[in-house]
Formats: C-alpha cells, structure tokens, sequence
C-alpha cells in the first residue's frame, strides 16, 4: 500500500488532507515542517509527499531539494497558496511532480496523488 | 540571478526565490509582513539592510495597490455579467450529462481564484465586493446544478458501493446534535458574533467532525444561518453549569451548503486566538462529558 508523507505547519490543513485520503487506505504519515519532513523521509522512503512551500525553520523549496536528494524515488506534489506562474515553474523544475493550489478540493487531492502513483 | 530567502512575522520561511518571483507574490497579495530576509537562508537580516528586496517589496506593494485593485474588480464584475443567463455546465464547462463529481471539480476550480481566503487584510473593499459576488454567483449555481442533478446522477467511475456506503456511514454517524442548538448569529457594522450555549447534549461540536474539531483548533457550529468562507467573526461560548464565558476571533473554514446534502448544515470555524487557559477549559468540559457519559452505561 502507498505511503504518503504530508508536509504542511497548518494543523487543521493536515487534518484536511488526512480526511481526503482516508478512504483509500494509504499509510498516511506527517511532518509539520521540512527539516521534519526530510528527517521522517530518509526513515520512511514515502512513495508520494505532499510539501507546503511556506513553513518554519525550512523552507518547503530547500525541502524539496533535500528530498530529491535523499529519495529520489518519492513523488513530490506541492500544496501550496502561493500559485504565481513563476512559483509554480519553479517548484515543477525543481522536480515536482504536481502544484495543487490552496485551498483545495479532497477530490483534486485524490486526483493529484493518484495520477503521480500511475506514473 | 541572485537568489534571497524571505521570513514572515509568523517565522515561515520561503526561498529561494528570484527578485522577480518576490514582486510577484508581493503584488498578489500571496505573501506580506515580511520580517527578515537572507541571501543564504541562514543568515537573516532586515528588510532595510538589504536594498534590492527591501525596494522590491515597496514596488510590489505599490503596484497591488488601489488603481490595479479597482481595475481588477471591473474585470471580475465583467466576467460575472457575460456568465449570467447560462446553464451551470456551459459555464463549468463540462458536458451536460456529467457526473456530479465532475461537477463539483468544475466548480471548484473555477470558484477557487475568488475564494475569500485568496484576498488580504488590506484588499480594497471594491475587489473584495466583486469577489464575493462572483463566488456567491458561482456557489449558487453548483447548489442548483446539484439540487436538478440530484439521486438520478449517474455514479462515477471507480466509485464502489463499498466506498459510497462508507461515506453515508460516516454522514449518518457526524454530528449528532441538531440546528436548534446553535443560538444565533448578531451582525453590526463592523462585526458578525456568534453565540453557542454549549451543553452536554451539544459538546460535540468540538470533537465529532473530523476535520473542524479542537485539536485543530476548530469548532463546528450547527445552524441554518449562512457565512461565506474567510468570513472573520467573534464567538462567544457559553457554558451550561459554569460561569466560564469564552470569547474567541474565528474564521469560517467549512461550510456544508448542500454539497453533502445528509449532513446538519452549518458551518465550521477555526479558532484563530484562544487563550491556553480557555482551550483547557474547553477540554475539561469536553472531558467530564465523556466521563459522565460512561458512568451512565
């Protein structure tokens, strides 16, 4: 069964997206910051991480390169209400595989985690 | 191209980002009350010992400011008037016949640009105004589309009757109190205060939704009253058996406006101030409930 890490400061947005993957019976982890994130990442090996950009003591884009780095394997979506053009670019070229834009629908969570496992 | 890290007042950090990309954000609104910036992300100075983004961020300020808001706002009320008279999926733009899954993505997408929490403190009212309009145009639209759709949509693809009937389980189990509960809602020129008497048959407002709930530092509010999400308003509780009366700044994040038709319709806020001692409180009170509850079976 999938493994997916969520990565967000906000509480109540972890909660969101717990519940939005809670019927699919994925093994669900969390982090509420990146230096957390990459740490539970090199244990874990997450197949999917859904990363926020705008966080405490990481920042979710140095998140992001870390965990390029230690698990290239994991499939990166970032979440994030800072959608301008240019962010968005730079987050996908850093190797994101998504950018779902706050706030969101459960359904687009889904959507966006299952077509990144299909790959 | 030079490379800077940026610190909000709230010590969330965001980078690397370019000069460019920084405007950006700024313009839109997306990022403000920066505090600190670095060009390494760990060395952090004030906005005033680095130029360039301090200079940056004045622009960006500026040009987000009242003549480019206005004219964003005859924009959006241009768009609403061509979208007025035409059916729900001309403007979702889907096929008539679609599932109402396929309409709810639609919808969301296109009413996310003018959702309430896209907007900052310092919006000028005008924008805000057309905002509002074209999201309550749009979020009446999705209710009667769902409403004409209803039992005879045909099921989406992937969706097992194992899945739907988890879903009706979890409706039917959450929340168990009703509307008449709630007390009511008192509006003034420059404030929305809601009052909840809380009580044993109704505690659940704090804990049985599974997202608005205390340990997100939510609340469900059980009512037939409607506030359109991002709505800031004051809550005051009042508790039965105590003299512990608590005031708390919330902001509306859920609302079930026909979306999930069997559930109790109201709407749920975040707490976005509550004093430890208050929080506490509210868990003790939730606490004796529950322990009154088990003694009694």
């Amino acid at each position: 069964m999938p493994n997916v890490l969520i990565v967000d400061d906000d509480a109540f947005v972890r909660a969101y997206l717990k519940d939005a993957l809670a019927e699919t019976g994925y093994f669900l982890s969390e982090a509420s910051n990146g230096e957390e994130a990459v740490d539970l990442a090199s244990m874990e090996r997450p197949d999917v991480v859904l990363l926020d950009l705008l966080m405490p003591k990481q920042s979710g884009l140095d998140a992001l390169a870390k965990l390029r780095d230690i698990c290239p394997e994991s499939r990166i979506i970032v979440i994030s209400s800072l959608d301008s053009d240019s962010l968005v670019d730079q987050a996908l070229n850093a190797g994101a595989k998504g950018f779902v834009a706050k706030p969101f629908h459960p359904l687009e969570i889904l959507g966006a985690v299952r077509k990144v496992l299909q790959v | 191209m030079a490379n800077y890290w940026i610190c909000d007042s709230a010590n969330r950090i965001l980078g690397p980002l370019g000069l460019g990309t920084l405007r950006e954000l700024v313009a839109s609104g997306r990022v403000r009350e920066l505090s600190k910036v670095s060009r390494d992300g760990s060395r952090w100075q004030t906005l005033d010992e680095v130029p360039e983004v301090s200079r940056v961020v004045t622009e960006g300020a500026a040009e987000g400011g009242e003549r480019a808001q206005k004219f964003k706002a005859a924009q959006i009320r241009s768009r609403l008037a061509a979208m007025r008279g035409r059916k729900a999926h001309e403007i979702f733009g889907i096929a008539r016949a679609s599932t109402l899954d396929h309409y709810r993505t639609a919808f969301f997408r296109l009413v996310k640009p003018f959702h309430p929490d896209k907007l900052s403190g310092d919006t000028h009212p005008d924008l805000r105004a057309a905002n509002e309009e074209m999201f309550k145009f749009l979020s009446t639209l999705m209710v009667e589309a769902e409403a004409e759709l209803g039992a005879a949509t045909p099921r989406s693809h992937g969706e097992s009757s194992t899945s739907r009937s988890k879903l009706r389980e979890k409706q039917d189990r959450i929340p168990n109190y009703g509307a008449e509960e709630f007390v009511g809602i008192k509006r003034g020129p420059h404030f929305i205060e809601a009052t909840v008497r809380v009580n044993p048959g109704n505690v659940g407002i704090f804990t049985d939704h599974s997202m608005v709930n205390l340990s997100t530092m939510g609340v469900f509010l059980p009512t037939t009253h409607h506030l359109p999400l991002g709505t800031l308003l004051d809550v005051r509780f009042v508790f039965e058996n105590s003299s512990r009366e608590i005031k708390a700044r919330a902001r509306v994040v859920w609302e079930n406006v026909g979306v999930v038709a069997k559930s109790v319709s109201g709407f749920g806020v975040r707490l976005l101030r509550l004093d430890k001692s208050d929080q506490l409180f509210i868990q003790q009170y939730v606490d004796q409930k529950s322990i009154a509850q088990v003694e009694r079976v």
